[in-house]
């Protein structure tokens, strides 16, 4: 735990309140920080883009295709084929997902960080004084005004409207809204449909689904300063891909060809049957 | 592919549950315990978690505790205070101040219009009762509960005020100290400029009118009660750095003062014009660097011709009030590992010494002079 404060928790906190010391404003110190870590972890943000390229060149080629229909009844032998054609054409299947798993230690760190630098229990304050570097005038800070429009940082958001209380969740859940649409867009545009019956694609399309409701989830969840971390760092990865001049618009269509191909599967299907 | 979207699901759940699990939501106690002596030194009333006890001083049993059931939205960790016609009365981190029977635990009355936790005990005199409040508001309540005035300053409130009769002297996160009319709620003055760092813990009153803070801008602040600005004298003058945040008190004992800092350093003041007399570790044992006294969030207690503080490191130290050199041993008495001392020890008739740990299962422990323990208060689950 404390290898977790010292390489983690602590340099989060203290980058935080230092953008803090600066702009007076804590929601837009967690807007500032997201971008910097965004352009920190832009060089595995990149690889993840080539190799999610890479893929995707791999499974529209002639070869993989022809592949499909041979071993389509020995899905063992299709895989270990598949897996030879990635490591001939030396891409890891895994690499677009390296660089997603290591965001969850940044969202625990930066959830804790959010937390601790609010500090609004005594407890709080004292491992707060306990975590600040020297160099950060912690207390001229304290208190952190954990207000940003209309949240309060360190609660779950709602934003409140007079006689209306959507489904009894005291307000509406704008935050948690944004995350779930702006996570479905970063997915849905880098993310395209792979070929119908095969287990990446299927994969894909399943996190394409369930990623937005599980981030959503968490935005719903938790305090609200981490909920503008997920949407500030899902906008400015679309605009890193955009940027890249990789950007599928028409992934947010619907897509005539797959529904060809899922026609063909379920015929395969009915077939089996 | 139903199997697959099952373990996705699994997979899903189970990261919503490590990052819960990470983040520490739930897992930690918001604060430590404290608590108050009734006068006759019989029974202590102790707020931690989700239950106010009362414990029998005699051999450290619970009489009652409230709620009777658990209730987890209910928890509770500033101090209760006991009022002269008879209530206890105790701030939740629920936003509600409750009134109870000291004798039973019995609720009379709750004031339900605070919007944040009470993290500091109230003040109480014969006529009101002061609640200062996190979300900004001190609420002045009558004796059965019913709203009289409300201040509001700029930041939370963590202090207990103190009062003269007159004035109500109301420490605040946002840097300030506010002189407010007792009856009215009116402000009377407040420093200008501000302190420099939030004032979180219970000032000090002298018999002739001047009131001791100390700050998280590591200082101890005298003000003349009659006139806040300029301030008397502050100790040490200038932004120190060997001196950590001030949190609480300083204790006012015989026209000197006694300030605890998170540096780990307690000091000894004169209070007339801040003249350091002490400074513990540094000048009172053979090797202060050796000692590792951990941050000392309450202030000191003194009792006759000693000076008690406890530590986050979960020691307990004894020292002479004159010369500072310690009684108990240098390390101190160690309670356990997982302890952390930081809630104001407390005497009882001058003689035992109660102390309310962290993070271990015993809430409140008794010392005797000779630093050895009589009995400690575990809370059957």
């Amino acid at each position: 735990m404390n290898i977790w404060n010292a390489l983690i928790l602590d340099p989060m906190i203290n980058i935080l309140l230092l953008i803090y010391s600066i702009l007076q404003n804590f929601g837009l110190s967690i807007i500032i920080f997201t971008i910097l870590v965004r352009l920190v972890t832009y060089p595995l943000t990149a690889k993840q883009f080539k190799s999610m390229q890479a893929m995707q060149d791999i499974q529209k080629s002639p070869e993989y295709i022809k592949m499909q229909k041979k071993f389509k009844d020995d899905k063992q032998k299709l895989q270990q084929e598949q897996m030879k054609l990635y490591q001939e054409k030396g891409v890891n299947p895994l690499g677009s997902c390296l660089p997603t798993l290591i965001q969850f230690p940044i969202i625990i760190g930066l959830y804790q960080a959010i937390i601790r630098a609010l500090a609004v229990t005594p407890v709080q304050m004292l491992g707060l004084y306990n975590q600040a570097y020297p160099f950060v005038k912690l207390n001229e800070l304290v208190m952190i005004n954990n207000k940003f429009l209309w949240m309060d940082l360190s609660q779950p958001e709602r934003l409140a409207i007079p006689g209306f209380d959507f489904f009894g969740l005291g307000g509406i859940p704008v935050l948690a809204i944004f995350v779930v649409i702006t996570t479905y867009l970063q997915s849905k545009l880098m993310n395209p449909t792979g070929q119908s019956g095969e287990q990446g694609a299927q994969m894909s399309q399943m996190m394409n689904l369930y990623m937005p409701f599980f981030m959503g989830y968490l935005a719903f969840s938790f305090a609200s300063g981490l909920a503008l971390y997920f949407v500030t760092s899902n906008l400015v990865t679309i605009g890193q891909y955009a940027a890249m001049g990789r950007m599928s618009w028409k992934n947010l269509l619907p897509q005539k060809k797959d529904k060809g191909k899922n026609k063909k599967g379920k015929d395969n299907k009915a077939n089996k049957s | 592919m139903i199997k697959k979207r099952t373990l996705l699901i699994l997979f899903f759940v189970f990261l919503a549950m490590l990052l819960s699990a990470c983040s520490g939501a739930g897992r930690q106690a918001s604060s430590w315990p404290d608590f108050t002596v009734d006068p006759n030194g019989e029974v202590a009333y102790l707020s931690f978690g989700n239950f106010v006890y009362a414990v029998d001083l005699k051999n450290g049993t619970e009489i009652w505790r409230f709620p009777s059931e658990k209730d987890n939205k209910v928890t509770f960790y500033a101090a209760p205070v006991l009022t002269n016609d008879g209530q206890l009365i105790v701030g939740g981190y629920d936003n509600v101040l409750y009134s109870l029977n000291p004798e039973n635990g019995q609720q009379n009355w709750t004031f339900e219009g605070g919007e944040n936790r009470y993290i500091a005990s109230p003040l109480v005199t014969d006529e009101f009762i002061y609640a200062p409040s996190a979300d900004f508001s001190l609420y002045a309540l009558d004796l059965s509960g019913k709203l009289v005035w409300t201040f509001t300053a700029k930041e939370a409130l963590w202090g207990t005020p103190v009062t003269d009769g007159e004035k109500v002297y109301l420490p605040s996160m946002d840097h300030e100290v506010y002189a407010i009319d007792a009856k009215t709620g009116k402000l009377v003055m407040q420093t200008e400029p501000e302190l420099g760092g939030s004032v979180a813990g219970e000032p000090s009153l002298s018999p002739d009118g001047v009131l001791y803070v100390g700050t998280y801008a590591n200082q101890v602040v005298a003000l003349d009660t009659d006139n806040f600005n300029p301030p008397l004298w502050k100790q040490p003058s200038s932004e120190s750095t060997s001196w950590g945040w001030v949190w609480d008190g300083p204790t006012f004992e015989d026209g000197f003062l006694y300030a605890a800092e998170l540096n780990g350093g307690v000091h000894a003041l004169k209070a007339e014009d801040g003249t350091l007399i002490w400074s513990y570790p540094a000048g009172c044992v053979p090797n202060p660097d050796q000692l590792e006294i951990g941050s000392i969030v309450s202030k000191p207690l003194v009792v006759g011709d000693r000076v008690y503080f406890g530590s986050e490191n979960g020691n307990i130290f004894a020292i002479d009030k004159e010369t500072c050199q310690n009684i108990w041993p240098a390390a101190g008495i160690h309670i356990d590992d997982k302890a952390k001392v930081l809630a104001p020890l407390q005497a009882v008739n001058n003689d035992i010494i109660l102390v309310a740990p962290m993070g271990i299962d015993g809430l409140l422990i008794a010392y005797n002079q000779d630093g050895l323990q009589q009995w400690q208060f575990v809370p059957a689950d």
